[in-house]
């Protein structure tokens, strides 16, 4: 292949030499170094190929073999070249062509973050843009140890990072740090109440109960006592464990203004689309007029290519309009606000909580609604609380 | 000082031609002086010594350098001419 590249480039011709001593044109040749491939016999004479520049040479041989060359066929460089030599055009579009590729090669087109599980690859792009690694900066520019060690330094949840650059993509390679495994403390401790409460349910693993079922505690009071005393007179310490569930009183008290201002998306929106081409960004969509307030939404698309994300996308921008609404709230509405408040302080602040009772007191006065809320929940309230054994 | 022995047979290797034949399908020949007949089915081949003679069909020169000449084909009858 890289023979037929060397020729190609050199130009050939296929030549058929018809005479009175063909086979002297071939010692001829040989003899002088001119190489000719694909010797064969025709009637009344050879024909074969050669490089351009050899056939110029073998005139004079033809002349001493009495033999007439014939060029059969050309190919190659300098016959392409030779066939579009008045499309000046076309030859500086291709020097054009040829500077602008190296000239783009000096530049950062596109990421690829390898590695990266539980940690967004959103995060990585955010340091790494701090950092001056943006699509379109120039590569010469980029001091890729100082990216690494700020990306270390940037990045908690990471271990290990490399950045390599391959052509005008940057690989960003990183290793999470392995998760801290949760380790079963074995101390000596008591379990003690973390709140006030009544108890329900007494589930003891290690050690002693010191109350039981409907026991009233108070916050810090022992519930499962981590000493063991033994037959012989001395204590044994051990790490108590347990499950105690008590109904426990929750109040709390919430505030909402009784005219608000309410935003609310409408169905109008405007959708705009900006054809991104390497630096630079330029409108692909005709619209006019704009929204007071809006909400937006952006979404960027490129062009994949083996793999290989191209400096040329789409930018999506669809603007929804917000309409601000002032809204006078009675009291039927501020009730189910505050029950909604109750429902989400449920699930997310007590997620392994039981409501047993809820109440909510609604009141009002001239700008404002209040709420009381008085709940019970049935919760775990075991808390460890270790405590130092020292020998005398 | 030695006496040649005249009894010797004494063989110039220096001149005489290499020939390689894989099978009969392909020969080399190095020491070769140039072609003298270039058909299809007989290549003559000139060496120092003797004109070598390949009759066969579907006959080529695959190459052909200053001392060296390879050929293809379906080689049949060698032929030595002194």
């Amino acid at each position: 292949m890289l023979v037929g590249i060397v020729r190609w480039c050199r130009g050939s011709v296929d030549f058929t030499a018809a005479g009175k001593f063909p086979e002297r044109l071939l010692n001829l040749a040989a003899v002088r170094g001119i190489r000719i491939w694909n010797p064969q016999p025709v009637p009344g004479g050879v024909s074969g190929s050669m490089l351009l520049a050899d056939y110029r040479r073998i005139r004079p041989l033809a002349k001493r073999a009495r033999v007439r060359t014939r060029v059969s066929r050309r190919r190659g460089l300098p016959f392409f070249v030779c066939r579009y030599q008045n499309r000046f055009g076309l030859v500086v579009g291709a020097a054009l062509g040829a500077m602008l590729i190296v000239f783009l090669s000096q530049f950062l087109w596109s990421f690829r973050i390898v590695g990266a599980e539980h940690l967004s690859q959103q995060q990585i792009r955010d340091v790494l843009a701090e950092n001056g690694v943006r699509v379109g900066v120039y590569k010469g520019d980029l001091d890729v140890d100082r990216i690494e060690r700020r990306l270390l330094r940037g990045l908690d949840r990471i271990t290990w990072v490399s950045v390599n650059m391959m052509g005008c993509t940057a690989s960003v390679e990183v290793r999470e740090k392995a998760q801290k495994p949760e380790i079963r403390s074995t101390a000596p401790c008591n379990v003690t109440a973390a709140v006030d409460g009544v108890i329900t349910k007494v589930n003891v693993r290690d050690g002693f109960a010191a109350v039981r079922e409907g026991s009233g505690v108070a916050a810090g009071e022992l519930l499962v006592s981590g000493f063991n005393p033994t037959k012989q007179g001395g204590v044994r310490y051990m790490h108590a464990d347990a499950d105690i569930y008590a109904d426990v009183i929750s109040k709390r008290e919430s505030k909402i203004p009784k005219q608000l201002d309410y935003y609310s998306i409408t169905e109008n929106k405007i959708d705009r689309k900006r054809l991104k081409l390497l630096w630079f960004e330029m409108p692909f969509s005709i619209c006019f007029g704009g929204f007071r307030d809006k909400a937006l939404a952006v979404r960027e698309d490129s062009v994949v290519l083996n793999g290989t994300a191209l400096p040329l996308g789409m930018r999506s921008e669809t603007a929804y309009e917000l309409e601000n609404r002032q809204v006078r709230m009675d009291e039927e509405t501020a009730r189910t606000v505050f029950r909604n408040q109750e429902l989400l302080y449920e699930a997310f602040a007590r997620p392994g909580s039981c409501p047993v009772s809820r109440k909510l007191t609604v009141s009002a006065d001239n700008d404002s609604f209040f709420c009381t809320f008085d709940c019970v929940f049935n919760e775990n309230i075991a808390q460890t609380a270790e405590f130092s054994v020292t020998e005398e | 000082m030695m006496k040649k022995n005249p009894g010797a047979v004494c063989f110039d290797l220096g001149t005489v031609p290499l020939i390689e034949m894989n099978g009969n399908r392909r020969v080399v020949i190095e020491g070769s002086t140039g072609i003298l007949l270039y058909e299809t089915d007989n290549i003559k081949v000139n060496t120092n010594r003797m004109a070598i003679s390949f009759e066969g069909r579907g006959m080529s020169v695959r190459c052909i350098s200053g001392s060296c000449v390879e050929i293809e084909g379906f080689i049949m009858k060698i032929e030595f001419i002194s």
